[in-house]
């Protein structure tokens, strides 16, 4: 895959550019990310779990407090619409055979990350340090559904809804745990995990038994690789 | 004259001047105080002085090291502490808040010698600590950290409490049920201009303060919420300021482009050479011929490229002093935007901030038929005079004025009759209106003693509306009937409007009397009582024939102007407030009593008599009886506390009962209307109406609030700080309208009426966040919850029914007749009243049987008519009230309502980041985020099978963002040019109107899919089917000099 030979090669660049310097307060630092999202109430009605990838940048303010800018892409696909039945005025149950429900989540958000308790010396090979992240920014999602068919009609059931799209820049906020452990002192694996909150809504289905999704909530956990660069 | 005889002397002259005076105006200054210790020993010090610096201003500290400073203009200051054998302190950037006290202390090091000056700079209080209410303060550095809210309303509309889309409301409520004032003038909104004015332009402000509950004592003649700006003074130093910002052209709607749109696919023929030769006699000419040659003939299906305009914004000032004790401030804003989609119902009242530069302009009723927005302009100067330390005056003017079109069906190029009117010409065959406002104000800031000032203010508030562009000739009231205009030759499109006579006469006057004294009696108490007058002096009148069938004569009166309508009413509104503020070991308590009152000033006529065959014309109500002016009063006690929980946190709660004086409108406004020509006096006005469609009502009482709050402020960590205040109000004797029938024999007639029978119960939770401005950014988050409900209490309607003796009597019952170049009376026969009198005993019996079978569960009372309602003796009937329509009770809080907004602020040095010589790339840049998000309005829905739900509408967010960079710094000097992207994310959010059900079931926000428009035209109404407008980008140049 041409993409992971991007990334990879990307790290290897970073892993050999980076300054064997300790990498503390003034220190920047770049990562990658795998995350997994599992959606729940309203959203976790709509879709299941299902993966993201982001980069961030980091920079470490204070000894205990690392502020960093992540974007993540991801996709929910194939939601539970393809499943789900309406009643028709028959008093049967149908599926749509064409429906498609999609939709894509890319979020830009600034995290502050602070530390809990520092094992080892600070950002030094071996140490690791848990820590509490707190984040905000916007998270972009656009759902798309069509091809579902309509229960209002009479006659033959053939008609279709129109296909529909939510979206939303939304403005949203994280909370979670993590911790960061230094494989060698300028490089970190991270591995966390975080609620998030985004203000944005989907619209009822109310005969396929979606009802309005207001705010759209997940966790999300993910694993990724970061590396420092001295400040100094 | 000593001082204190000056002091009691002045007021007593003003109160003897205007008779009696109110106040409804807030505080402008603040107060300052402190206390000087030796930095040694700790103890206090004696006889220091402490003096603003820059002014002559300054007090010295008593025997136990306390100093007061009082009526110190909002602002930042520097404040020097000096005393012989003690090194001087200087505080810089000392805050000053209006009604707010600001503590500054300072410690002095005793030396023998001359030492160096020390200079510290001070830090207001992350919490305010006498907080006794929801108070909101912009001070001038917020208001430049805010660039992407362009105008006064725009930010107020960012503070807790206040609607996203409405700076008027505060809390929920009416667009009426707060005040706005300037530089402690209120701007009235209750004398029926149905808008409000706001004053100078953001540039000119110094300070804005937004009450959003708990108002003390001090502020009348309002059921919500206070706004008060404070507009800035000259300085000592000569400035200027200029911005320009260009609005490239692009389409501002959603949707096709008007003249490809769907809903008009098989009717726009382009293609068609005749259809596209096709013209039109758009008039006669000047011999008033038709088919003349000097008609003007114009293309019939003229496309005209809407998107392809431009718009400007220009805004500027210059201050500075005038000698040494003297200086001027004055600005201007002169703006011209493309309309976005050839007429919109913008309402300056209704500010929405998605709607960008197009809702900057102020508009009544009117609209925008033209592709640039009307002439807009704005600009205020201050003259500000210091003749001595204790003493300033001001002279100052705001003036506006806008200009627009009526508005009517087929009567300008607009998107009325689905758009068919996009071929009509420029202009509006309703011709168009020109609003300008003017305040001119004189104020007196006098300090008699170190403990006690006086502010003295006297203002002229007028507004003037006047009818221009019309289509038809006018004399004062011979009013033409509308006539029709043209379609096409396929019969689909509008291409000669229809001329609608519409014309508006008003003109406005307030003049206003002010007065505070403030005195700081005792250490702890810090006592203010006010009055103010003010003298209303209003005209109104309107005709409006929308149509060939019906002409509408709208009017204020009362007793003695019929049936001409010359004379203005002048009605008196006044106040009177007392308050004490007490300051004991931190906790602030606030205990004040106001009373207001509106004495209408004119005779009426007894509305009891209303709608009698004799009174039913217009013309013959100078014969009716008539009642005595009315007073209509309120006292309102008030009260707040305040107290730290700890050195960062503070709570408070208020209680207080609000009053608030009715539109005028309410009390004198009358409207009538005939359907078709009259028969008598053709063209005429008044003298031929006879149906009156709304009447006046002069026993409405003062609408009451009662409300409660309680709230806290937490200094959290470093700069931010959090606040939350949760309250309950609760309105009675809101006005709505409710109908009055007269049941006689020959016609039964009904009237709007206007009555006090509404409540408003709201409950609320606002919440806030703010970061100072520290490590470059800061940030405001406010979040209100809000929950409603309303109804109509008593009766909303009332029938009369007289008795057969009334109608028996012929000077109570007989009508007039046209008799060729008069009206004479017309006396029914001896036979004629007799069998209308069996009429009326047959009523009597029938409805009394009606009462008793059909309405039993509603509580019925007939009220004597001479005692209900002080009908003439000789008056013989009943008022019968009844209720229906309006609902006695609603459930409590059914309706929620959830706003939010965040502003974002970031800044960086001029030399912030990587640089090449002296540039920057991220040096000297700002940038501000605005987001908003509005929830749905509410909607019943019944799910198949279930009971009603209230549900609510899809959410509306939206956001804004503006960066700029300062390309050149120097001192004072600089230029800056930035970008403004209005709906950044091009959010495209739908109201979902009468589609609801359909939406909540399958999501369907467009027709069905078995819709045959929509299957053939696709989606004809996407222009309308969401909010605001796409992205929109300006880009601007402001130079400071």
């Amino acid at each position: 895959m041409k993409v992971f030979r991007v990334v990879g090669l990307l790290i290897l660049v970073l892993a050999v550019s980076t300054w064997p310097a300790v990498a503390q307060e003034g220190s920047w630092g770049v990562g990658v990310f795998a995350n997994y999202n599992v959606p729940v109430f309203g959203l976790g009605e709509w879709y299941d779990n299902d993966s993201k990838f982001g980069l961030n940048a980091a920079y470490v303010p204070a000894s205990n407090v690392t502020v960093e800018l992540e974007f993540h892409h991801g996709n929910f696909t194939d939601g539970s619409l393809l499943t789900r039945t309406f009643t028709w005025t028959d008093g049967q149950a149908y599926t749509s055979p064409n429906a498609s429900s999609n939709m894509s989540l890319n979020s830009l958000l600034v995290n502050a990350l602070v530390r809990l308790r520092q094992v080892g010396q600070p950002f030094a090979a071996s140490s690791f340090a848990p820590y509490v992240a707190v984040g905000g920014g916007f998270y972009r999602y656009k759902n798309d559904v069509s091809g579902l068919l309509w229960p209002g009609q009479t006659g033959d059931l053939v008609l279709e809804l129109e296909p529909f799209t939510d979206q939303r820049y939304a403005l949203g906020i994280n909370a979670g745990l993590g911790v960061e452990a230094f494989v060698i002192e300028n490089v970190a694996v991270d591995l966390r995990g975080r609620y998030n909150i985004m203000i944005g809504d989907l619209r009822g289905l109310e005969d396929w038994e979606l009802s309005e999704t207001f705010p759209l909530q997940m966790l999300d956990f993910g694993a990724g690789i970061k590396f420092y660069f001295s400040g100094k | 004259m000593n001082r204190w005889k000056l002091f009691v002397a002045l007021p007593v002259a003003v109160f003897m001047l205007v008779g009696l005076t109110a106040g409804v105006f807030a505080g402008q200054t603040g107060k300052l105080t402190g206390r000087v210790m030796d930095a040694a020993s700790g103890e206090p010090l004696p006889g220091v002085n402490v003096v603003i610096e820059g002014t002559r201003r300054g007090a010295q500290s008593d025997a136990d090291g306390y100093y007061l400073l009082l009526s110190v203009d909002p602002g930042n200051l520097t404040l020097v502490a000096s005393m012989v054998g003690y090194n001087a302190v200087t505080k810089t950037d000392v805050r000053i808040q209006a009604d707010f006290t600001t503590t500054v202390d300072f410690q002095l090091k005793e030396t023998a010698l001359e030492a160096e000056e020390l200079v510290v700079t001070a830090e207001r209080p992350p919490v305010e600590p006498d907080k006794t209410t929801s108070h909101y303060v912009m001070g001038v550095e917020q208001l430049e950290a805010l660039p992407m809210a362009r105008s006064v309303t725009d930010l107020v509309t960012l503070n807790p409490g206040v609607q996203l889309n409405n700076a008027n409301v505060i809390r929920g409520g009416d667009s009426r049920d707060a005040i706005l004032m300037v530089d402690g003038i209120v701007l009235p909104n209750n004398d029926g201009y149905g808008r409000q004015f706001t004053g100078p332009s953001k540039t000119a402000v110094q300070e804005i303060t937004v009450i959003s509950g708990g108002a003390s004592a001090e502020y009348g003649n309002l059921e919500s919420g206070a706004v008060s700006i404070i507009t800035k003074d000259g300085g000592r130093d000569f400035r200027g300021w200029g911005d320009f910002r260009y609005t490239p052209p692009s389409q501002k709607h959603w949707g096709a482009n008007l003249y490809e749109s769907a809903y008009h696919r098989d009717k726009l023929k382009w293609d068609d050479r005749e259809w596209r030769a096709e013209t039109v006699i758009l008039s006669d000419g000047e011999d008033g011929v038709p088919g003349t040659p000097d008609d003007e003939v114009g293309l019939a299906h003229r496309a005209v490229d809407y998107t392809d305009v431009k718009g400007s914004y220009i805004e500027g000032g210059v201050s500075g002093p005038l000698g040494d004790q003297a200086s001027f401030f004055a600005s201007a804003r002169w703006t011209r935007q493309p309309t976005d989609v050839l007429n919109t119902s913008v309402r300056n009242a209704t500010f929405d901030p998605s709607l960008g530069a197009t809702s900057l302009t102020s508009v009544m009723s009117g609209g925008f038929p033209t592709l640039e927005t009307p002439l807009d302009f704005r600009g205020n100067a201050k003259l500000t005079f210091r003749p001595g330390a204790d003493a300033k005056v001001s002279i100052g003017q705001i003036y506006s004025v806008a200009e627009y079109y009526n508005r009517g069906t087929n009567t300008q190029r607009d998107r009325a009759s689905n758009g068919q009117n996009v071929f009509l010409p420029e202009g509006s065959g309703a011709g168009g209106r020109k609003v300008s406002d003017r305040v001119t104000y004189a104020s007196l800031t006098h300090t008699v003693s170190p403990k006690t000032f006086y502010e003295a203010r006297v203002s002229f508030y007028t507004t003037l509306e006047d009818t221009q562009e019309t289509t038809w000739p006018r004399d004062s009231f011979g009013f033409p009937l509308t006539v029709f205009g043209e379609k096409d030759l396929d019969g689909w499109f509008n291409v000669k409007p229809n001329n609608v006579a519409n014309y508006t006469i008003a003109d406005r006057s307030r003049l206003n009397v002010k007065l505070d004294i403030s005195s700081q009696v005792t250490k702890g108490h810090f006592v203010k009582t006010g009055m103010d007058l003010t003298r209303f002096s209003i005209y109104y009148l309107n005709y409006n024939s929308p149509n060939p069938s019906q002409r509408i004569v709208d009017f204020i009166t009362h007793s003695g102007n019929l049936p001409d309508v010359k004379a203005p009413i002048n009605p008196i509104q006044i106040g009177f407030y007392l308050q004490d503020k007490m300051e004991f070991e931190g906790m602030v308590m606030n205990a004040g009593i106001r009373f207001d009152a509106l004495y209408t000033n004119h005779r009426f006529y007894n509305v009891s008599q209303l709608q009698t065959p004799q009174n039913r014309w217009l013309i013959k109500h100078v014969d009716m009886v008539t009642v005595d002016p009315q007073w209509a009063t309120q006292f309102s006690p008030r009260f707040g506390i305040s107290h730290p929980i700890t050195q960062r946190s503070a709570f408070h709660f208020t209680a207080g009962l609000y009053a608030k004086v009715p539109d005028l409108f309410e009390y004198f406004r009358e409207q009538w209307r005939a359907n078709g020509p009259d028969a008598h006096v053709a063209w005429d006005a008044f003298r031929g109406l006879h149906g009156q469609v709304r009447m006046a009502n002069p026993y409405v009482s003062l609408t009451r609030t009662r409300a409660y709050e309680a709230g806290a402020d937490w200094n959290f960590v470093a700069d931010y700080t959090a606040g939350m205040a949760a309250y309950y109000k609760s309105a009675i004797g809101k006005i709505s309208s409710g109908s009055r029938y007269w049941y006689e024999p020959q016609r039964t007639t009904w009237v709007w009426g206007r009555k006090p029978s509404t409540y408003q119960d709201m409950r609320g939770l606002e919440l806030h966040v703010r970061k100072g401005f520290s490590h470059y950014f800061s940030f405001n988050a406010a979040v209100n919850f809000g929950w409603a409900s309303t109804a109509r209490v008593g009766s909303n309607a009332t029938m009369f029914y007289p008795d057969s003796s009334y109608v028996m009597n012929p000077d109570q019952y007989h009508d007039w007749e046209w008799n060729g170049s008069a009206y004479v009376r017309k006396d029914f026969t001896l036979e004629e009243r007799m069998k209308l009198a069996t009429r009326v005993a047959s009523w009597w019996r029938s409805r009394a049987r009606a009462i008793t079978d059909r309405y039993q569960f509603v509580i019925f009372e007939f009220m004597d008519i001479q005692k209900a309602y002080d009908a003439p003796a000789n008056m013989n009937g009943v008022w019968q009230p009844t209720y229906g329509g309006g609902r006695l009770f609603n459930p409590k809080g059914s309706d929620l309502r959830v706003q939010s907004s965040l502003s974002l602020y970031l800044d960086t040095p001029m030399d912030f980041g990587p640089g090449l010589r002296q540039f920057h790339a991220v040096g000297g840049l700002r940038a501000n985020m605005v987001w908003r998000i509005q929830s749905g309005r509410p909607q019943w829905y019944t799910p198949p099978g279930k009971q009603p739900e209230l549900r609510h509408r899809p959410i509306r967010t939206w956001t804004d963002l503006q960066v700029e960079k300062t390309l050149v710094e120097g001192g004072h000097r600089n230029a800056v040019v930035y970008v403004e992207i209005f709906n950044l994310f091009n959010q495209q959010d739908s109201p979902v109107g009468g589609s609801y059900p359909d939406f909540v079931r399958w999501g369907l926000n467009v027709p069905r899919p078995n819709d045959q428009d929509y299957l053939t035209y696709g989606d004809y109404n996407e222009l309308t089917r969401y909010y605001g407008k796409p992205r929109e980008v300006g880009v601007g140049l402001k130079v400071n000099f």
